[in-house]
């Protein structure tokens, strides 16, 4: 094993201790999704949503530890010096990024396996195996653009105004990329917005699995989310290179 | 300790995903048709019998549902504001061969009641039962037709087996029950001069075996007298309507006792009085942008003269009087006659039938709703709940104009959309053929499903003769060639004689491929003859080439261009024949060669 695992997976157990034990970031995080979808998906109609806002509810659960724990979390860390600290230690700088990356990607599992498991038992829902594991493997790809656009936040605010601009992504994202409601019963303007926002994308990637695939090409949803990500990826890399001057 | 900590969570989370994808829930077995829905909403429903206010019409699965049936997110939503919905046409009178199902449908024919094809056709129709998506339109069939050796019927190529006394009767059902016929058609032609007939002890031994053995049974039939017999005998239906002269009321009154129905074919009778109405669809836009070039040549085609006993204002005034008394009358097109085109002149035939007396919503059921009853073809010809989602929508909202049917917005067959472009490419059906059509060195050899024969103008009641063999002494020294022994006689108005090569069956089509031309040896009597190329499309006068030949051996090499576009994979044969000059030929071929360029000599 090279030196560049080992320090990645050093960071990313660390990354995860951290995280553990901070019980007041794990368990909102994690319970809010499932009980979310167990009210709307589950008990107000009576199962009848249970598939659709799996797929939905499934970006939604990804999206909260993706953008809080970068978001805030980094804002955190920068403004009590620990990037400083970070920057002068012998460990390269993208072994921090992509230790949040994993330790994110361990959450979002954690945070998808209860909805999962409350959708195939309470919801009654079914799908092929290739589906199960095609949704599974759409709702971890949000880790990805959700995380860079918490990284972004994160460099680019302090601490306090970190949490409150994630906090209004997070609401936008969940809001208008419709995955509360569908954006079919939003006035058209909106739905014009929904289409510039990577959960809408991913959200019409996700029902794609399900019997309630929309028309429009799935190739062109992932084509948006790859662009998206990578103009995400290059706003966090502006933000850092601004926090280091 | 950190990285063992990774380590550990990442194998959980593996672990977890690997597990969530194997435990959870698999639906079970999915049912076979899924949930395609489309709704037209707002739109005028012709349900076979009448025409309803507007509402809303829900196809799913290839179903009408009812219009209050619950809608799925993912249904097709279609505006049918100023549209009205017919159950797709049923033409009740047709001769399906080559492309004629995918012709039909682009017109609204979702069904086609054949009146004689090759069982051969019979092989793909699965979508009778079945809700998958096509570009054609079912078929039903009597497959071959009882007629008397040398009758109507078999001089059009396809092998018939001909009956010739009331014996014959009960095997020949079963035979063409087993075969996959759908019902019975007979031939009764008494006393007609061009061709022999089943007498009337024979045709009614058809009629009783076909009831017997649980068969509707209709029939072909040139008079008034033939009607007479038949309908004594017991006969369901006819496929014409008699036009030798106005109807007797004791034949109404017998007509109406037994409840026979009548498939009229006014448009094929008014092409053979001369009255030409292939034209009047070529100069309709409504119809014309949706023929393609072998229908176009088809409708501009005739029967060269008027046939005594058929005349159209006799047959207007038939149709009348029996519809007006009650006798069941459908609509067929007897497509793909000369001036007639598969789907095309069904809409003709609608028109004809309400200059004959008809409603205009008269003649739309004796297209749906009456074909469907009187064939019974359950779950066609209405839009009932429960019934096949076979749906036109035209443009218009009163049908108070026959014309209105040519409006045709849209075709649902089983539920799916059809594609109206007669540009639809079309899988090659044909098998291929070797370069090599006939080397004669051993015998009268010919490519696997081939045969060479002799071909003459008496299949079609001329005096013509032709026979081949093999003979040694083939060109360049080869060992043995075909020779032909040919007799002109007067008796045709376009006599011939001589060798024809083609499949086995002639209903089965073969592609051309690639290649562009041919080549053979030939040397005979002296003159100037001719190679004719036939298409499953060839309608009227096929492609013909035309060659000297002397009494040496010469190599001639003529193009394929005759036969164009879609035609190339319909080949079925070619003919190589003599001058219409009376008199005796004989003429050696050899080195029979297909090839893929032809280079000018």
């Amino acid at each position: 094993m090279s030196t560049g695992t080992d320090i990645l997976l050093a960071e990313t157990g660390a990354e995860l201790r951290k995280t553990i034990r901070a019980p007041e970031f794990v368990i909102p995080t994690l319970a809010l999704p499932v009980c979310f979808y167990l009210l709307f998906g589950i008990m107000l109609s009576r199962g009848g949503a249970a598939e659709t806002l799996l797929a939905t509810y499934g970006v939604f659960a990804v999206m909260g530890p993706a953008i809080f724990g970068f978001g805030a979390g980094v804002a955190t860390e920068r403004e009590r010096g620990w990037l400083d600290i970070k920057r002068v230690s012998p460990a390269p700088a993208w072994s921090y990024i992509g230790a949040k990356l994993l330790a994110t990607l361990v959450f979002a599992v954690f945070a998808l396996l209860p909805i999962y498991v409350a959708a195939a038992t309470l919801g009654g829902v079914a799908l092929e195996q290739s589906a199960w594991l095609g949704l599974l493997m759409t709702h971890l790809l949000a880790v990805f653009p959700f995380s860079l656009l918490g990284l972004a936040l994160g460099f680019r605010f302090g601490a306090n105004a970190a949490i409150a601009m994630s906090n209004l992504c997070f609401l936008s994202l969940a809001v208008l990329g419709g995955l509360w409601f569908p954006i079919a019963l939003f006035p058209s303007v909106m739905q014009g917005v929904a289409y510039g926002l990577p959960s809408f994308h991913l959200a019409e990637v996700a029902l794609s699995f399900t019997r309630y695939a929309t028309d429009k090409g799935t190739g062109d949803h992932l084509a948006m989310i790859t662009i998206m990500t990578v103009v995400l990826g290059g706003l966090a890399y502006l933000a850092w290179q601004r926090q280091r001057t | 300790m950190h990285a063992k900590t990774a380590l550990g969570a990442l194998a959980v989370s593996v672990a977890l995903i690997v597990a969530l994808v194997i435990l959870l829930p698999e639906p079970e077995v999915v049912e076979t048709v899924s949930g395609r829905t489309t709704v037209v909403n707002n739109v005028r429903i012709f349900d076979g019998s009448s025409l309803l206010t507007a509402g809303r019409l829900v196809m799913r699965d290839g179903k009408v549902l009812a219009s209050d049936a619950a809608i799925p997110s993912t249904a097709v939503v279609v505006d049918g504001t100023g549209l009205i919905a017919l159950p797709g046409l049923i033409d009740a009178h047709t001769h399906t061969y080559g492309r004629a199902r995918r012709d039909a449908l682009r017109f609204g024919v979702t069904t086609m009641v054949d009146m004689f094809t090759s069982p051969l056709q019979f092989q793909d129709r699965d979508d009778r039962a079945g809700f998958a998506e096509t570009n054609e339109a079912a078929l039903f069939s009597a497959g071959i037709l009882a007629t008397a050796e040398g009758g109507h019927g078999t001089q059009f190529g396809v092998p018939v087996e001909t009956l010739a006394k009331p014996s014959d009767a009960a095997q020949w059902v079963a035979d063409r029950k087993a075969e996959g016929s759908d019902f019975i058609k007979l031939v009764y032609m008494s006393g007609n001069p061009m061709f022999p007939s089943l007498d009337l002890a024979t045709t009614t031994a058809v009629i009783d075996e076909a009831k017997a053995q649980g068969l509707l049974v209709v029939a072909h039939i040139a008079r008034h007298s033939d009607a007479f017999d038949l309908v004594e005998a017991g006969i369901d239906g006819f496929v014409h309507v008699f036009a030798d002269r106005e109807i007797s009321d004791d034949l109404l009154q017998k007509m109406i006792d037994r409840d026979v129905f009548v498939i009229p074919t006014l448009a094929v009778i008014a092409m053979i009085d001369g009255k030409g109405p292939g034209l009047s669809v070529l100069d309709d836009p409504r119809l014309s942008e949706y023929l393609t070039p072998s229908q176009r040549s088809g409708l501009a085609g005739s029967f060269g003269r008027p046939i005594p006993g058929f005349v159209l204002k006799n047959a207007m005034h038939n149709v009348g009087v029996l519809h007006a008394a009650g006798v069941r009358i459908l609509a067929g097109s007897d497509a793909p006659n000369p001036g007639t085109a598969h789907g095309a002149t069904l809409h003709q035939e609608l028109e004809l039938l309400v200059e004959s007396g008809l409603t205009p919503l008269e003649a739309l059921q004796s297209a749906t709703a009456s074909v469907a009853d009187s064939f019974n073809l359950d779950g066609r010809g209405n839009l009932l709940p429960g019934s096949r989602a076979d749906v036109v929508l035209v443009g218009s909202d009163s049908l108070g104009d026959i014309h209105e049917t040519r409006r045709i917005h849209s075709i649902y067959r089983n539920g799916y959309r059809v594609d109206r472009d007669t540009a639809t490419p079309v899988a090659s059906e044909g098998v291929g053929l070797p370069a090599v059509l006939g080397r004669f060195e051993e015998g009268i050899s010919a490519p696997e499903g081939f045969t060479w024969q002799p071909t003459s103008d008496e299949m079609m009641g001329g005096a013509s003769a032709a026979s081949v063999d093999h003979i040694r002494g083939g060109a360049d020294g080869t060992i043995g060639a075909l020779v032909v022994d040919a007799t002109i006689k007067p008796g045709f108005p376009f006599p011939w004689a001589g060798a024809f090569f083609g499949g086995n069956d002639p209903a089965n089509a073969a592609s051309l491929g690639d290649y562009q031309g041919i080549s053979f040896d030939i040397r005979g009597t002296p003159s100037t003859y001719r190679m004719m190329l036939f298409s499953t499309e060839t309608v009227g006068a096929p492609p013909t080439e035309e060659f000297s030949v002397t009494s040496d051996w010469q190599r001639v090499t003529l193009p394929l261009d005759g036969l164009t576009g879609s035609q190339r994979d319909q080949f079925v044969g070619l003919a190589f024949v003599t001058p219409m000059t009376p008199g005796q030929y004989q003429f050696l071929i050899d080195n029979v060669t297909l090839l893929e360029t032809v280079t000018g000599d």
